[in-house]
C-alpha cells in the first residue's frame, strides 16, 4: 500500500481573468442603471417644466404682483437646463457602460479558455509561462 | 452602489404635482420650499453618482496596472484604460446636472422666500380682514 500522491496546487493569484471579466460586466451593469435613473430624472424636469408653465399662467390669471411671475421664469428656464444636463448624463453614461463591458469581452476573448483549460484539467492555476516555451 | 443617479420618483413628482393646481399664497410657499429640498437630493444623489463614476474609472485604471504587471496582452490593458477614460469623461457631465439641479434647488428657495417678503404682508392684512373681502381693484393705490 503506497499513500497517494499529493496534489500540489498553487493559490497566489491577486488578480485572475475571471475577476476582471466579473469585475468588469458589474461595473456595466450598475452604469447602464444610472443611465436610466438619469434618463427619468430628464423626464420629471421635464413635467416640472410644464407645472411650472401652468403656475405662471395662474399667477398671472390671478394677477399676482411683485417679483413672483418673473422668479417663476426663471424657475422655468432653469427647469430646462436641468433637464437637458440630465439628458447629458443620461447619453454619455451608456457610452461609458459599454466601454467597460467591451474591455471585459476583450479580457474573456484572449485569456478565458486558458483559464478554463485549467480549471477544467482541475488545477487552481497552470505552472510559469516559461514551462510553456516551446 | 446600485444608485447611480438615485430614482428621483417622488421627489420631484410630489414637490411640484400640485402646482398648476388651484394657486393659493400659503400653499405655493410650502411647495416652492419643498421643490428646493427635492432638488438639492437631487443634486446630491447626482454628486454621489459623480463619485461612484470616478471610483470605477479609478478602480479600473489600477485592474488595468495590475493586469499589465501580469503581463495580460496590450489590447486588453489598453481596453481597459480606454474605458476608464469614457468614464471620466462622464464626470464633466454629471458635475454639469449636479450644478444646475443645485442652482435650481436655490431659485426655488429664493423664489418663496421673495414672495413672501414682498407680498406676505399683503396676504397677511387680506387674511385676517374681518368681514367681507372686497374685490382686488378696490385696495388700489394706483
Amino acid at each position: 500500500m503506497t499513500a497517494p500522491v499529493k496534489r500540489t496546487q498553487y493559490t497566489d493569484s491577486d488578480l485572475t481573468v475571471y475577476d476582471v471579466i466579473e469585475s468588469d460586466a458589474d461595473m456595466a451593469q450598475e452604469i447602464l442603471a444610472g443611465a436610466d435613473h438619469a434618463r427619468l430624472a430628464a423626464e420629471k424636469c421635464e413635467a416640472m417644466s410644464d407645472r411650472l408653465e401652468a403656475l405662471y399662467s395662474k399667477i398671472l390669471d390671478l394677477k399676482v404682483p411683485g417679483l413672483l411671475a418673473g422668479m417663476v421664469v426663471r424657475l422655468i428656464e432653469k427647469a430646462e437646463t436641468v433637464k437637458n444636463r440630465a439628458e447629458a448624463v443620461a447619453e454619455t453614461l451608456p457610452r461609458a457602460s459599454e466601454a467597460i463591458a467591451a474591455a471585459g469581452q476583450k479580457a474573456a476573448a484572449e485569456d478565458k479558455h486558458v483559464a478554463d483549460a485549467v480549471k477544467d484539467a482541475g488545477h487552481v492555476a497552470p505552472a510559469k509561462r516559461e514551462y510553456h516555451e516551446e | 452602489m446600485s444608485e447611480l443617479v438615485p430614482r428621483p420618483r417622488g421627489v420631484l413628482a410630489t414637490t411640484t404635482e400640485y402646482i398648476g393646481e388651484a394657486v393659493r399664497y400659503t400653499v405655493l410657499l410650502t411647495q416652492l420650499a419643498a421643490a428646493g429640498v427635492a432638488l438639492g437630493l437631487l443634486s446630491e444623489a447626482v454628486r454621489s453618482a459623480y463619485r461612484y463614476v470616478e471610483g470605477c474609472a479609478a478602480s479600473v485604471d489600477r485592474l488595468a496596472d495590475k493586469a499589465a504587471s501580469l503581463h495580460v496582452d496590450g489590447d486588453v490593458v489598453a481596453a481597459h484604460y480606454d474605458a476608464a477614460s469614457v468614464m471620466r469623461s462622464v464626470l464633466e457631465e454629471a458635475d454639469a446636472m449636479a450644478e444646475a439641479a443645485s442652482d435650481l434647488s436655490v431659485m426655488f428657495q429664493q423664489t418663496a422666500d421673495a414672495h413672501r417678503a414682498d407680498y406676505g404682508p399683503v396676504a397677511d392684512a387680506m387674511n385676517s380682514k374681518d368681514g367681507q373681502v372686497a374685490d382686488r381693484e378696490y385696495y388700489s393705490n394706483r
